[in-house]
């Protein structure tokens, strides 16, 4: 298993961001799906490292990441795309992604075919000696995605990785995803159904902190047939009747 | 070549994207520059290297401006007796400190966090780095100003402590310029203060007595500084 | 996409005259509640306590004094400077560095007016810590009963400067978006303030009086006492100030995206008005001096502010003389009598001696362009004048030494108003001078061997051993050597001191004019 976490959470002051995840993951596609809020970028963070659990225990790649060394080797075979993805506007596509290649410890003689083969993978390779502030923000989110590939991760953690990208480049998106997903397991944190339906095998669906579904995107489908829950697909049916169910059991608790 | 390529795509040379790739892989390649080289072979790693050349504070620009304010220093000193450099200097490296490392001015600061490179080496390696290049143009231009061996030398301390400030002050708040204030305000008291008390604007670098809360302000500030980049340890 | 009659214009609905400012008002209130500054405040605030105000404590609670370094010399100025356009930098770069320059140009309002909005809440934090501050530090001077007259023309020229520091600031981080703006801003101002400080330091005239920091440039010791300060340079640095913020505030309009062609033609007309403004002033600069009162500009100046102040002087009576002194030296009344008792009472009843003791504003070199201490007798009768001004107080003390003891004071004093008495003028006098002016001393009790010290510290001593004889002043009519203090002379005044006092005071009463007139040797002395 790649990823284990057993009752994860994470709390900011009086906020719970997440509450007692718990997830198990190999190879393969995984969908973290939700509204905004309900966790995912914080349990993301967490799994990235960036962010220390509150409580609970988490393995990634066997290892566990509270401890130094483990740490560092988890991080050299650790892809991330942030959210929030800051880039260095001097430096060219080939630079960035170098600069995070060399940074996750990639031997040096390795880098310049990595990073060419991540560029290329993404389609940037016209613009590989484009600076970045030139660039739109679909391809900077493109080049974000590529800095996050360059080591062939085995564990692949993406934050809303199609935002800006157009159709076309979407449905190439998702064909790396599964590509990835044959040796790696890709987490891919995302509000839009349609990512989650057309890539992932397995589907998590969160919502104020908490897994409240996990399945096949097929057992979504399931979850919204004959509900009358609103969507215009059926995973977006699903998706809605699920979180209505979660909160109407969270009002009868309360 | 348009378009998401794959390997074993139908329909591709895969020879091609091979060669394609070795090309791209050599024109794209950027050849480290010679300090970068050093660095990587110092340090054992050439990502710490590559983090430490692209430290904000020694781009060029940078180290340009530094010089600038330190020569008009000594040339301020050579026309007016008042010994420049070494109150100017301690405030321009704090300022450079600040801007060594932290999320106030990585725009890939989440990103960075998630490094195999740890963030405390990168802070450590560049704080030590810009550290040494103020030092090193303080001495230069103390030199250049003709001014006693003392005062040439006795600005390294106080140089330290006002770099502790602005890096404590930086860690803390996440933001570089708040680490600036803080160390340039630090700084100014001290000159101002014991000017003040003995005539002397020098005081804050000649004065004896001040040796030892120097010491204990560096170290202080160095303390800080551990903490908060202290990296918490996981709950398994 | 088929053509259709084109809809009927709807007519607009004019906004309301009220919302146009109500809107600015709100806009300027959100930037307030939304500025940097109150964050650096803190900094400055104990800055401020350590280079403004803990300094000024040594000195005596009169305004021109406890005011001279942090006002008059700017360094309340060089307290807020740096951190104000640092801040600044730091607000003007905002739109760039969260990218919202697109959105600001598409709005309704142009975007040098909202720029100007953030700008304004900038600099009303700016100005309104400074005169909080300063007007904190003046609460504390007004509590321990300090008196004369408060600097309030140069209380404005930290204001402006305040102002201008913001506006030069707000534009290099505007026109420069980036994350070092700030630090470059705020370290481009301590140097222009070092500049500021040096340049022309000494200079009595030109035009580096303007510079905000010329130590030269501020106001002399009699100011608020005897003259009112002079407001021709504070008037010439607002204005050079002024001139700064106005050009600074209008380049922000010059850029095709600040708004329209008639706002952008307004942003050059204030650009344009704000370098007049500030050349006249350099201009102005130029033609000023340092008089007696302070700087003079004629082109500013007011011949009324030349009369004195007009004051009634408070009196007190020693050894049968009135010593009176300005009213606001009344807390030092009973220290200068008691002070000048003992000089007054070997003067007593001898030719020339004091009738009265008044204190003046004091000698005014032109050449060093400050006052000097020598104390003066003239008039009929004769009134000694005690310039206290050029004094340091008992109690007080300059930024480097101890508080002044009464003796050292007292002493200073004395020795003064025996050199004015035996007519030595402002140099150490002829020997005969020197004798006379030591047996008097040691009359009124002070050692001959403490006196070279006090002589020394008095600026009247003779000069050293192989040194050039002094000339000018003190020099003698011919056939009369001036030389230096010698041991001849201590042993004639010690010869005078010997003498009984009966026989010393005929004796002085007989030849003490020809000792004031430098025509006595000291061959010539008992």
């Amino acid at each position: 298993m790649n990823v284990e976490l057993t009752d994860l959470t994470r709390r900011f002051g009086r906020t719970q961001a997440v509450a007692g995840v718990s997830l198990t993951g190999g190879p393969g596609v995984f969908g973290l799906l939700g509204p905004n809020g309900a966790g995912k970028t914080s349990l993301l963070r967490m799994m990235a490292t960036v962010l220390p659990p509150t409580s609970g225990q988490m393995r990634l790649l066997g290892r566990d990441p509270g401890a130094y060394g483990p740490r560092r080797e988890i991080r050299r075979r650790l892809g991330y795309l942030p959210q929030n993805l800051g880039y260095y506007p001097s430096f060219t596509v080939a630079e960035f992604v170098e600069y995070f290649a060399l940074l996750k410890d990639m031997p040096a003689g390795q880098v310049p075919r990595a990073v060419a083969t991540a560029v290329e993978r993404v389609g940037l390779g016209s613009r590989a000696r484009a600076r970045l502030r030139t660039l739109s923000g679909g391809m900077l989110r493109r080049a974000g995605i590529a800095q996050a590939i360059v080591n062939e991760p085995e564990l692949l953690l993406l934050d809303e990785p199609t935002a800006g990208l157009d159709p076309e480049q979407r449905l190439e998106f998702r064909a790396l995803l599964r590509e990835f997903g044959q040796r790696a397991t890709v987490i891919v944190s995302t509000h839009l159904v349609e990512d989650v339906g057309a890539a992932c095998t397995e589907v998590a669906l969160m919502d104020n902190g908490r897994i409240v579904f996990h399945g096949t995107p097929a057992d979504l489908v399931a979850r919204g047939e004959g509900t009358g829950a609103a969507g215009d697909a059926p995973l977006e049916r699903g998706y809605s009747a699920v979180l209505a169910a979660a909160r109407s059991t969270v009002a009868a608790r309360a | 070549m348009s378009g998401w390529a794959s390997p074993g795509d139908p329909g591709r040379e895969v020879d091609l994207d091979r060669v394609w790739i070795n090309v791209a892989a050599q024109v794209w390649c950027r050849q480290p520059a010679r300090p970068e080289r050093l660095a990587g072979r110092l340090l054992r790693s050439p990502g710490l290297a590559r983090a430490l050349v692209t430290t904000p504070s020694l781009l060029l620009g940078w180290v340009i401006a530094t010089a600038v304010v330190l020569l008009t220093g000594a040339l301020a000193t050579l026309g007016t007796g008042t010994p420049y450099v070494p109150l100017l200097a301690p405030a321009v490296a704090a300022a450079g400190i600040a801007y060594a490392y932290g999320p106030g001015i990585d725009p890939a600061w989440e990103l960075s966090k998630s490094m195999a490179v740890s963030d405390r080496m990168v802070l450590l390696v560049r704080a030590l780095a810009v550290f040494a290049l103020n030092a090193l143009l303080g001495l230069a231009a103390s030199a250049a100003s003709g001014i006693a061996a003392a005062l040439t030398f006795g600005w390294l301390l106080p140089m330290t402590a006002a770099c502790a400030v602005a890096l404590a002050a930086a860690t803390l708040t996440r933001s570089a310029n708040v680490g600036v204030g803080a160390g340039l305000a630090a700084w100014m008291i001290a000159v101002l203060a014991s000017g003040a008390a003995t005539g002397q604007f020098t005081a804050a670098v000649t004065d004896s007595a001040l040796v030892l809360p120097y010491l204990i302000i560096a170290l202080c500030g160095g303390a800080i500084v551990l903490v908060a980049t202290r990296i918490p340890r996981g709950t398994s | 996409m088929t053509a259709t009659a084109a809809a009927p214009a709807q007519p607009r609905t004019p906004r309301a005259a009220s919302a146009v400012p109500l809107a600015g008002a709100r806009l300027l209130w959100v930037e307030l509640r939304h500025n940097a500054m109150p964050f650096i405040l803190p900094l400055i605030a104990a800055l401020l306590w350590f280079d403004s105000y803990r300094p000024s404590m040594t000195q005596p609670p009169v305004w021109a004094w406890r005011t001279f370094w942090n006002m008059g010399q700017g360094h309340t100025i060089i307290d807020f400077g740096p951190f104000v356009a640092g801040v600044a930098a730091w607000m003007g770069s905002r739109e760039g560095r969260r990218a919202i320059t697109d959105l600001i140009t598409a709005a309704a309002r142009p975007r040098w007016i909202t720029q100007l909005a953030t700008w304004a809440a900038t600099a009303i934090w700016a100005v309104g810590a400074y005169l909080v501050f300063a007007g904190v530090m003046f609460g504390v001077y007004v509590a321990q009963g300090i008196l004369g007259a408060p600097p309030w023309w140069w209380v404005a020229v930290g204001a402006v400067a305040v102002a201008a520091f913001s506006a030069a600031g707000f534009a290099v981080g505007a026109f420069y978006p980036s994350r070092f703006a700030a630090p470059l801003a705020a370290f481009g101002s301590v140097v222009v303030l070092m500049m500021s400080s040096q340049t022309g330091f000494r200079d009595t005239s030109g035009w580096a009086l303007i510079l905000p920091t010329n130590s030269n440039g501020n106001y002399q010791s009699p100011s608020g006492i005897f003259y009112p300060y002079l407001p021709d340079l504070p008037i010439a640095r607002m204005m050079l100030l002024a001139g700064i913020t106005l050009a600074a505030v209008g380049l922000l309009g010059l850029p095709s995206r600040a708004g329209s062609l008639r706002l952008r033609w307004t942003a050059a007309v204030v650009t344009l008005a704000g370098v007049v403004m500030a050349g006249t002033a350099i201009g102005l600069a130029t033609t000023a001096r340092l008089g007696p009162a302070g700087i003079v500009i004629p082109a500013l100046h007011d011949a009324a502010n030349d009369r004195e102040i007009p004051a009634t002087p408070v009196c007190s009576h020693t050894a049968g003389t009135p010593v009176c002194l300005n009213p606001v030296y009344r807390p030092y009344l009973a220290d200068v009598t008691a002070a000048l008792h003992p000089a007054l009472a070997q003067m007593a009843g001898l030719p020339g001696a004091p009738a009265r003791v008044t204190q003046t504003a004091g000698s005014y070199n032109s050449t060093e362009g400050a006052y000097e201490e020598a104390m003066t007798i003239s008039g009929h009768p004769p009134v000694l004048g005690v310039p206290l001004g050029t004094f340091l107080l008992p109690g007080t003390s300059g930024f480097t030494s101890a508080p002044v003891r009464f003796a050292d004071f007292a002493s200073q004093l004395q020795a003064l108003a025996v050199h004015a008495f035996v007519g030595a003028g402002a140099g150490p006098g002829t020997m005969a001078q020197q004798a006379v002016q030591a047996a008097l001393l040691q009359g009124a009790g002070m050692p001959f061997a403490a006196q070279p010290k006090v002589l020394g510290q008095a600026g009247v001593a003779p000069p050293p051993p192989g040194a050039p004889a002094p000339t000018g002043a003190g020099a003698a009519g011919p056939g009369h050597d001036v030389g230096p203090a010698s041991r001849s002379v201590y042993a004639a005044a010690h010869r005078l001191a010997a003498l009984p006092a009966a026989a010393r005071r005929a004796w002085l009463t007989a030849h003490l004019a020809a000792v004031q007139s430098g025509q006595l040797t000291l061959a010539q002395l008992p």
